[in-house]
């Protein structure tokens, strides 16, 4: 695993843990910024691998999505999960104020450490 | 001869009562434009142009001088002008329209978007997006998208989907080659919002994959859609198109 991609899942683990902290304080805006943030982390560990490193949120989803997607390589589901968690981030966000529940921002969070598990199979098997 | 004399003494008033800041007088002009309504701290940020911490400082300073009065509502902070006498003399000073003096006037006292056209509530919500507020065309990969997904929506939510509309740069026809294609999808009510998530996540992923973009989505209630008392789904409401 490259040391880069040792950060961005450490990184993720972090958000993670900070998203179950803000899911307890039931702040959804802060619970599912940090739930996107960790998918995100998490998924720039993967294009890592493939020596991309995107920056803003936009080119990431659209990198990941191309990359990995539709290849094969990691299960397919996690594509959908990064674009949802990016789009459940946007709702919650102070500036729509829409009415996102936590429970729905909690399954975001179970998904990020699913995500998580395969990344670090995934990037220990491709160095 | 009148008019420059009262501008002036106008101007020297304002200077007096809220200070030389044009952040602050741009703010305070844009919620003294609509003085029932109140705005979200990062709603005020972005109509006036500045950082969260400046419009953040100003609307303290304001709150302060008692022109502004502050509403936490959760997680939230709303402001909206005070109702004192002292406001609304400032409100008469800084909006009379009697005082439009180009040369006198600065524009920072102009609300940002007055020169857009008052948001008003669509005659029907369903199969129709509201009026146009601006002339320029929205973008054709983004009118495809919407009809793809509206394909895909309509048999998914039968009587409980209002409307789906495009929003953002590219309804506004501004958009970058690589800009998200944004969509507001009205529903009758929402239970769960992950639930509307995961129903469309599949047709949004696709698209994403097909055309290399980022399909976003937000799903709204058709009563908060025609409301429109937040500030960003206001502007999402004047800028929304249907297919």
């Amino acid at each position: 695993m490259s040391e880069r991609a040792v950060q961005l899942v450490e990184g993720a683990e972090r958000a993670i843990a900070s998203a179950h902290r803000e899911l307890d304080a039931e702040d959804p805006e802060a619970a599912a910024e940090r739930a996107c943030v960790a998918m995100l982390r998490l998924a720039k560990a993967c294009l890592d691998v493939d020596g991309l490193a995107p920056g803003p949120t936009q080119a990431v989803c659209i990198a990941y999505g191309s990359q990995f997607g539709r290849s094969g390589r990691m299960y397919s589901a996690y594509h959908r999960w990064l674009l949802d968690a990016a789009d459940l981030r946007k709702a919650s966000s102070g500036d729509l104020n829409l009415p996102v529940d936590l429970a729905s921002i909690a399954t975001v969070v179970e998904r990020a450490e699913i995500f998580r598990d395969a990344v670090v199979r995934f990037v220990e098997r491709n160095p | 001869m009148s008019t420059n004399v009262l501008v002036i003494e106008n101007s020297i008033a304002v200077d007096l009562a809220v200070g030389k800041s044009s952040i602050r007088r741009r703010i305070l002009a844009l919620l003294m434009a609509e003085p029932d309504q109140r705005l979200h701290l990062r709603e005020i940020q972005r109509r006036v142009r500045t950082s969260p911490g400046t419009a953040s400082r100003e609307l303290a300073l304001l709150v302060a001088a008692g022109l502004v009065e502050r509403e936490a509502e959760g997680h939230q902070v709303y402001f909206r002008p005070t109702s004192s006498p002292f406001s609304t003399m400032v409100r008469t000073l800084l909006l009379a329209p009697g005082v439009q003096a180009p040369d006198r006037v600065p524009n920072s006292l102009v609300p940002v978007d007055a020169t857009l056209e008052p948001v008003r509530p669509p005659r029907t919500i369903r199969g129709s997006a509201p009026a146009r507020t601006n002339s320029r065309r929205p973008d054709a990969l983004g009118l495809r998208v919407l009809g793809r997904l509206a394909e895909v929506l309509g048999p998914l939510y039968a009587d409980r989907l209002a409307g789906v509309f495009l929003y953002g740069s590219r309804a506004r026809g501004d958009a970058q080659p690589d800009a998200d294609v944004e969509i507001v999808v009205v529903l009758t009510t929402i239970e769960r919002y992950g639930d509307e998530l995961e129903r469309t996540s599949a047709a949004c992923a696709g698209l994403s994959l097909e055309l290399g973009l980022v399909v976003s989505r937000v799903f709204v209630s058709e009563a908060a859609w025609q409301s429109g008392i937040d500030g960003r789904l206001r502007v999402m409401r004047s800028e929304a198109m249907s297919g």
